[in-house]
């Protein structure tokens, strides 16, 4: 099983051709077209997650905890509490990532917002908000 | 998404710069995610888009199957240093780095301590320790390691 390690430990993962095709192929279509320094981060209610390739270039940039990293479902995640996003979000900008924050389209009421919203001029960073399904 | 390039786009001759090695890793990644068929073209995509050759980007792929993440960043042993100067050599291109200070000690030196290769170099060399000194480079490597 492949590993990288990072300052705050060794984090193993799966093989990226063992990962699920079909998950594979659902987080492409969400993502794509994408550039190699576009970062994607699901938002969900409490918690955020990068996922794959995302969730290993974490490991680079940010301080992931072995609590925080899993690989349960094939491939490798890593969720964190929503209240670390921006930060988290300054340290994939300044590692020169651009960072995608995607957020479920039931959010949208609770946003009291039908479009995009770039995060950029809501909280003084230079992520942009997509709608998933 | 945004299309900007990870590398500069180089003049001929100019070595290009470096592809960060967690670059490579998405790069690596990606294509060892994709199924047969369909690598080619991302390959091909992914290339252009690190301004490297479809070669080079499969190069990372068994680099990273043969070594890991070590693999990819891999950088030559030699990296840094001086090549034509020895242990000899090189001492005396240090202090000549500290006397050169105005126009025409360069050759002078360069005439009096009758170094091999030619004044070129030399002046590389001269001016590349006055700037940044001359150490033996570390085997430091990025914070992800295999």
């Amino acid at each position: 099983m492949p590993s990288v390690e990072s300052a705050y430990g060794r984090f193993h993962f799966p093989d990226p051709k063992a990962w699920p095709l079909e998950l594979v192929e659902n987080f492409r279509r969400l993502t794509e077209p994408r550039t190699l320094q576009d970062v994607f981060v699901f938002v969900y209610s409490d918690v955020a997650g990068l996922f794959m390739e995302d969730a290993i270039t974490a490991l680079s940039v940010l301080p992931v905890v072995p609590g925080e990293w899993s690989t349960e479902l094939g491939y490798p995640s890593f969720f964190f509490d929503r209240s670390v996003l921006n930060e988290h979000v300054r340290k994939f900008e300044s590692a020169g990532y651009q960072v995608w924050l995607m957020e479920k389209p039931a959010n949208r009421d609770s946003l009291q917002t039908g479009k995009v919203v770039n995060i950029a001029a809501a909280r003084n960073t230079h992520a942009r908000r997509l709608k998933w399904a | 998404m945004n299309s900007r390039a990870i590398t500069n786009a180089t003049s001929r001759g100019q070595r290009p710069t470096p592809v960060p090695p967690a670059i490579k890793l998405r790069v690596v990644v990606r294509l060892r995610s994709t199924p047969f068929g369909k690598k080619l073209p991302l390959a091909r995509r992914l290339a252009g888009e690190c301004g490297r050759s479809l070669r080079t980007v499969l190069c990372w792929q068994t680099a990273y199957k043969q070594l890991g993440y070590r693999g990819l960043d891999h950088r030559r042993a030699d990296c840094g240093l001086c090549r034509l100067y020895g242990d000899a050599e090189l001492p005396l291109v240090v202090e000549a780095a500290v006397r050169v200070r105005h126009y025409g000690d360069l050759r002078r030196e360069w005439r009096s301590l009758a170094l091999p290769g030619s004044y070129e170099t030399f002046r590389f060399w001269v001016r590349k320790i006055q700037a940044f000194g001359y150490s033996e480079p570390s085997d430091e490597r990025g914070v992800l390691s295999a």
